[in-house]
């Protein structure tokens, strides 16, 4: 008898996608490809990239905790001309679903940036990255409330025809209002978890390790907020949601499947596992072929 | 860059808190450079969670296994003394920039301090190979951190070894005397490792001779593959010696030339 591949294809909003495998923005690049072929994954994306040039922040800018990184880069751009000209026909070549994260420091810097990025041509969405300051804003993030998250999804929404995927600030108090606020105003899916807010202090030193002082928590540290947000948004909100915060391998993107993640993203992972990927991919055809699953779509909320 | 299993043949303290690792791996031994290196992933479970980076000590393509040459300092190399002989370990590598050695090298100086001597070494190696003359200038804080040596005089380098404890008769710091060291031969290339106040003197000097220095830097990694952009340090960029970027240990370096570092625009 032949062997029944199970169906791992999902869509996220008009993105189809022949598995539910992704990368995290900002944890994951090309050089990758020596290890495995790229387009085994569901789709790409690559790090938030800004509209101007950017260093980011000054080192150190990791802290290794029990399961887990504390980091904060400040995401160093290149810059929008640079990118197309350097980094698009790599991204472009890669031949599956690219989706771009953008960031700004004003509306119209992720507007404009979401516009461009549909005239390029080849790509499948636009995450917006809504961790960052809003200066107009006193320096609250674009996600930390619902109305300034949605007056942003709004003017971008307007800007380009391409699918908008807001990722959200995972805020315990505000996530699920932000998540329908974004819906409301027409995103195509949401991504969650970014990196919770932490720290690290030397007590030697008495100072915080980071050059910035503080950063963001990623790695299988944060899991389980994560699957507890996404349960939470997936109830609330009909758009799929991409998941990610500490996934590691092909049980745990089953577990936030169940949570209601409709895709997942693999991140912190790729650090010290670089071939999570390809493993992670093996586990799911394995996972759904031993518990006899043809449809991976229905394990989507199936916790619920 | 290959992501391999590699088995340990051999892991033991060979100076005080020092200890050496050999892995067999063809493709690492086949491929990797004076100057490269490897991230190690010390634990199966995720404790500690990040690889650890470690140079290629020697690379012996012929027997296909390299040496790694390692200071237990925390967690991590406190873990890595545990694996014994047949254990298998998982290794990224080779990652990085590798020191370069110029065509027509004559005579090249290497110059370190403590476990930095681990990647100079392999340099070593390698130059003696191609039959350049290595003056191999190495610190150590006391006479039992003393390690890479013997190697080095078997290589067939001229080794000037330097303790703090004044066993060797050496001075506290290993770039003072290099003039009178040097004086009246030529030397066509620096090479140092490690920390930031030995790179600074070597460039110090080198500059003011007019010769070129590759330094090697470390600094902390979480991917070693230029994915997470957490391991940058501040130097110049080929071309541009106006301003300093942040940029990639693992990835535009870990060896850069001195200049870009340690120069000021
Ligand atoms: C490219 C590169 C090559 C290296 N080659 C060698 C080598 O050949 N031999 C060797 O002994 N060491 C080498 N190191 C340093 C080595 O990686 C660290 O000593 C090791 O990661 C410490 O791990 P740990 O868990 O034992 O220490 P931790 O518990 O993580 O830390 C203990 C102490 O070590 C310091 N430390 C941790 N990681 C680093 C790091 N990446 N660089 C500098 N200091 C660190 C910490 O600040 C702390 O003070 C290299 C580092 C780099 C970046
Ligand atoms: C080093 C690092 C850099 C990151 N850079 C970005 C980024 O540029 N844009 C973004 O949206 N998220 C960024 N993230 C957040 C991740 O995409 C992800 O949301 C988060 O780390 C949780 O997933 P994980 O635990 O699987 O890594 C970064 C995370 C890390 C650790
Ligand atoms: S260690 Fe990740 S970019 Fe260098």
């Amino acid at each position: 008898m032949p062997e029944v591949r199970p169906d791992l294809s999902v869509r996220i909003g008009p993105i189809s996608m022949k598995n539910p495998l992704m990368v995290a923005s900002g944890t994951h690049n090309l050089d990758y490809g020596e290890l495995y072929p790229l387009d085994i994954l569901g789709a790409y994306v690559p790090k938030t990239i800004r509209m101007h040039t950017w260093p980011g922040n000054p080192p150190p800018r990791t802290a290794e905790v029990p399961s887990g990184v504390v980091t904060s880069v400040g995401i160093p751009s290149k810059g929008w001309d640079a990118f197309v000209r350097e980094d698009a026909p790599r991204l472009r070549a890669l031949g599956i679903p690219v989706i771009l994260s953008v960031v700004g420091k004003t509306e119209d810097e992720y507007a404009g940036m979401a516009e461009r990025a549909g005239s390029l041509g080849f790509l499948a969405g636009v995450e917006l990255n809504l961790s960052c300051p809003n200066i107009k804003a006193g320096g609250l993030a674009f996600g930390s409330d619902a109305k300034t998250a949605a007056s942003l999804m709004d003017k971008v929404r307007k800007a380009t025809s391409l699918p908008v995927i807001p990722k959200l600030p995972p805020d315990y108090g505000r996530v699920v209002e932000v998540a329908k606020a974004c819906e409301d105003a027409g995103a195509d899916a949401i991504a969650m978890i970014n990196a919770p807010p932490a720290m690290v202090i030397d007590v030697d030193t008495r100072q915080p390790v980071l050059g910035n002082r503080t950063g963001g928590l990623s790695g299988p540290a944060i899991r389980p907020m994560a699957v507890y947000m996404i349960y939470r948004v997936y109830k609330a909100v009909r758009i799929p949601i991409i998941g990610m915060g500490g996934a590691c391998d092909a049980r745990d993107v089953i577990e936030f499947m169940l949570a209601g993640a409709r895709a997942v993203a693999l991140g912190t992972v790729n650090f010290f596992d670089p071939m999570a990927v390809p493993r992670a991919l093996e586990g799911l055809r394995e996972f759904t072929t031993t518990n006899g699953i043809d449809d991976i779509n229905s394990l989507v909320g199936a916790a619920h | 860059m290959v992501e391999v299993q590699c088995e340990v043949m051999n892991n033991r303290e060979v100076a005080g808190g020092v200890w050496n690792m050999a892995l067999r791996s063809p493709d690492l031994a086949g491929t990797a450079r004076p100057g490269q290196f490897c991230m190690l992933r010390v634990n199966r479970r995720l404790d500690p969670v990040l690889r650890r980076p470690f140079t290629f000590h020697r690379i012996l393509p012929d027997r296909e296994y390299i040496e790694i040459l390692y200071k237990v300092v925390g967690r991590g190399t406190d873990l890595m003394t545990g694996l014994e002989p047949g254990a298998f370990v998982d290794v990224l590598g080779p990652l990085g920039n590798g020191y370069a050695i110029p065509e027509d090298a004559r005579t090249i100086v290497t110059v370190s301090r403590g476990i930095g001597i681990a990647g100079l070494v392999a340099l070593a190696e390698e130059a003696r190979r191609r039959g350049v003359n290595v003056l191999a200038l190495a610190s150590f804080s006391n006479k039992d951190a003393v390690t890479g040596t013997e190697l080095l005089d078997y290589f067939g380098c001229e080794t000037a070894l330097h303790t703090d404890d004044g066993v060797h008769g050496g001075t506290a710091l290993v770039t003072d005397g290099l003039g009178a060291r040097l004086a009246g031969r030529q030397v066509d290339q620096f090479y140092t490792c490690g920390s930031r106040r030995l790179a600074m003197a070597v460039y110090q000097w080198s500059a003011g001779h007019g010769i070129p220095a590759q330094v090697s830097l470390e600094q902390h990694m979480a991917c070693g593959m230029g994915a997470c952009m957490g391991c940058v340090v501040e130097a110049f960029t080929s071309g541009k010696r106006d301003a300093k970027a942040y940029r990639r240990v693992c990835k535009e370096g870990p060896v850069f030339w001195a200049w870009e570092v340690c120069g000021v625009a």
